[in-house]
């Protein structure tokens, strides 16, 4: 089978998109608290793979579960260390986000010397891109298959997950109403700290295949916090669902959209493709507030959605 | 009863997309500050003093991190060489270098300038690119901050009587070297993929011009944005024009001429999907060539391609080869052309401070095309013009080639603009 390179980019992407805003959404929904840092968690990811591929020279797919787990290490630690305390000393939404903008710039310099550090072991550390490490099913690469099966799976584990559940219920518990939760004897800060770390874990996975297909650096979460944050809005922004349908509106309209407009309007509108987040966005916010949870699937998916 | 958890907030939203917007806005405007002159100038200096600040504004990360990084090598010989200069003399007085690092960013570059400035520093060497040179301009200009890049090239920067000074020959030569590059490769049709910044601009802008006085055919020019990590549409366009040139003017007539920095290992990679761009010749700038970005990630495509890219040629001389030693010495790796003229750059600021006797930046401004006039350095003669730019500079041209399973840069020839030809070694 052969797929033309566009469509193979912009599934790669939607797919990288979609594994990162997840998260977004999820800590979102959970904790009420926008993270800035969020894309910077999948930035790790990124270093993980290089890590494991090109200093440890170990296979390349085994940094997939070691950038989860260590996504869900930083991502816990983010929330004990600071999002709790401040929780708990009734900080509001602003300086929250200010917090997460924080360790959003600490995650960067830390990455930063990490960077320099593998300079100096000889390793590329920056623009690193490691296609060559990737490998090909009958010229299908491995990041399309991988990333298209994680993102079905996943759909699939977090449809049994939240709604089949034990553990499940009681996250959405603590969503819809965290006193009633408490009441009910559910430790609420438990299902708070595990959507943090669950999230990073999902951003750092993304990240981990991102070097896959695209070159990446240390900022390379910082310029993709539109997009996820679009993919999260578009999709409703408080549904995991939609986020994923947002993520496939946002890579896809970037890259195939952008690219057929292009053929009517001219080249021009090249160089403005990244504004399209931002667009839909707003588009989103004026015209359909709840998002593509809100219209597409309302009664369909009433009951995952809610 | 629903909970105010489950509601929808409007209000938390436009905080989020307050911030957002904020972010990006950070990250591509270009500010139209309001510039205010730095606190208080520093007081007119009547003898140099012991230590001479001088700034540095260079890319240590982001698209030119490898360029920013192998001219602070040459800044530190620089200070170390000048330094042992000034212990000759008799001088007690010590230069010192403060490196700062602009991400490759206009608006870091700008933040970095101001920070410096507020501690009094008024002579900079730096920064490299020409959108970061453009967006602290005014800035500089207003509180007669001294700037002197060693590498932004974008012609429409070549102004008279500023405070920007730059020791590189600006795009009008570069662009002629380009087309003239590409005509005697034989080539007359190209598709141009370019940054749509001050520097990618303007280069495309000199380049198609002179290519078209040399008869060639710029089909189309694809411009994106500097801040893309991502580069399908793009690429999928360029297959497209070039495709269709091929089977109009025959593959060794069209090549692709590619404008870019670090992007250019992306750019290739997703170009690999398509067999028609793996078959034509590409053309690069000062932007790609020497970059070790495209030999370690992208070596083979480049390879595939030849990716000529014209660079700044130092004049080759016993100077030049003392420099050359003594940075491959101390780093273990080679000079880029631009390092070269840093250092040669950090020389000609102290010569004039040496000769003023003062950090002034005014003075110093004055006096620094004559001092220029008369330095030969190891990147050769300093000439500046009435802008302030290096008035002339010829070219070498580089190709990635592979040679004992590893991808290199190697020599492929050199552009003299006083003749205004092109050598090809092989």
């Amino acid at each position: 089978m052969v797929i033309e390179m566009i469509y193979k980019d912009a599934i790669i992407y939607s797919n990288l998109l979609a594994l990162a805003s997840i998260g977004l959404t999820l800590t979102y929904t959970v904790t009420k608290v926008p993270n800035f840092a969020h894309a910077s968690f999948l930035t790790i990811g990124c270093y993980v793979t290089l890590t494991i591929t090109v200093l440890l020279k170990l296979p390349t797919y085994i940094s997939l579960p070691i950038a989860f787990l260590f996504g869900t290490i930083i991502g816990a630690s983010v929330y004990v260390l600071v999002i709790k305390p401040l929780i708990k000393r009734g900080a509001d939404i602003v300086r929250l986000m200010i917090a997460t903008l924080a360790i959003d710039i600490i995650i960067f310099g830390i990455l930063n010397i990490y960077a320099d550090i593998l300079d100096r072991l000889g390793i590329f550390s920056r623009n690193f891109l490691l296609r060559d490490y990737d490998f090909k099913l009958s010229n299908i690469e491995g990041i399309f298959l991988v990333s298209s099966l994680l993102i079905i799976f996943l759909t699939l584990f977090l449809y049994i997950f939240l709604y089949k559940t034990k553990y499940g219920i009681a996250i959405r518990a603590s969503i819809e109403n965290p006193s009633l939760a408490r009441v009910m004897g559910i430790n609420v800060e438990n299902v708070y700290m595990f959507s943090w770390s669950f999230s990073a874990g999902l951003a750092s996975l993304s990240g981990s295949l991102f070097p896959l297909w695209f070159a990446a650096f240390p900022d390379t979460g910082i310029t993709l916090l539109p997009p996820i944050f679009a993919s999260s809005i578009v999709g409703g922004f408080t549904s995991i669902f939609g986020t994923i349908i947002g993520a496939y509106i946002i890579g896809l309209g970037e890259s195939l959209l952008i690219y057929y407009l292009s053929l009517v309007v001219g080249y021009w509108i090249l160089a403005y493709k990244q504004m399209f987040s931002v667009l839909m966005i707003f588009i989103t916010l004026l015209l359909f507030p709840r998002g593509i949870s809100g219209i597409l699937f309302e009664k369909v998916m009433k009951k995952w959605l809610k | 009863m629903k909970s105010k958890h489950s509601k929808y907030n409007f209000k938390q939203i436009f905080l989020i997309l307050t911030f957002l917007v904020l972010i990006l806005l950070a990250g591509c405007a270009k500010p139209e500050e309001k510039v205010k002159p730095v606190a208080a100038p520093a007081a007119e200096v009547k003898k140099i003093p012991k230590e001479i600040t001088i700034g540095v504004l260079l890319p240590l990360t982001g698209d030119l991190a490898a360029y920013g990084k192998n001219v602070r090598e040459a800044i530190l010989i620089a200070e170390e060489d000048i330094n042992d200069f000034l212990t000759k003399l008799g001088l007690d007085t010590r230069v010192k270098f403060l490196i700062e690092d602009t991400e490759t960013k206009p608006t870091t570059a700008l933040t970095k300038l101001q920070a410096l400035a507020a501690k009094g520093v008024k002579i900079y060497i730096g920064p490299m690119t020409s959108a970061e040179v453009r967006n602290i301009k005014t800035y500089a200009d207003v509180n007669k901050l001294l700037i002197i890049s060693p590498s932004s090239t974008a012609a429409d920067l070549a102004l008279k009587g500023d405070f920007i000074y730059r020791t590189v020959p600006d795009d009008t030569f570069q662009g002629k070297a380009i087309a003239k590059m590409v005509t005697d490769y034989g080539i007359k049709n190209v598709v141009v993929i370019h940054r749509g910044d001050a520097w990618g601009d303007g280069l495309y802008r000199e380049f198609s011009k002179r290519f078209k006085e040399l008869g060639g055919n710029v089909i189309e020019a694809i411009r994106y944005s500097p801040e893309a990590k991502e580069f399908s549409a793009e690429v999928k366009k360029l297959a497209d024009l070039i495709s269709d040139a091929v089977k109009k003017y025959g593959e060794d007539k069209v090549a692709v001429v590619a404008i870019s920095f670090g992007e250019i290992v992306t750019i290739l990679k997703q170009a690999s999907g398509y067999d028609i761009l793996m078959e034509v010749v590409w053309f690069g700038s000062d932007g790609t060539a020497k970059l070790d970005d495209v030999v370690k990630e992208a070596g083979k495509e480049a390879s595939e391609v030849k990716l000529y890219s014209t660079l700044f040629a130092p004049t080759e001389s016993l100077k030049y080869k003392e420099f050359y030693n003594k940075f491959k010495e101390k780093t273990k790796s080679e000079p880029h052309g631009y390092s070269v003229i840093a250092y040669d750059t950090a020389w000609i600021v102290v010569y004039s401070i040496l000769l003023t006797q003062s950090t002034d930046s005014e003075k110093i401004a004055k006096i620094l095309p004559e001092v220029a006039k008369s330095f030969f350095g190891a990147s050769g003669w300093m000439l500046l013009n009435e802008a302030g730019d290096r008035a002339a500079g010829d070219y070498d041209i580089w190709m990635v080639v592979e040679e004992e399973g590893k991808y290199i840069w190697k020599k492929a020839g050199y552009y003299s603009s006083t003749t205004d030809s092109v050598t090809f070694l092989s």
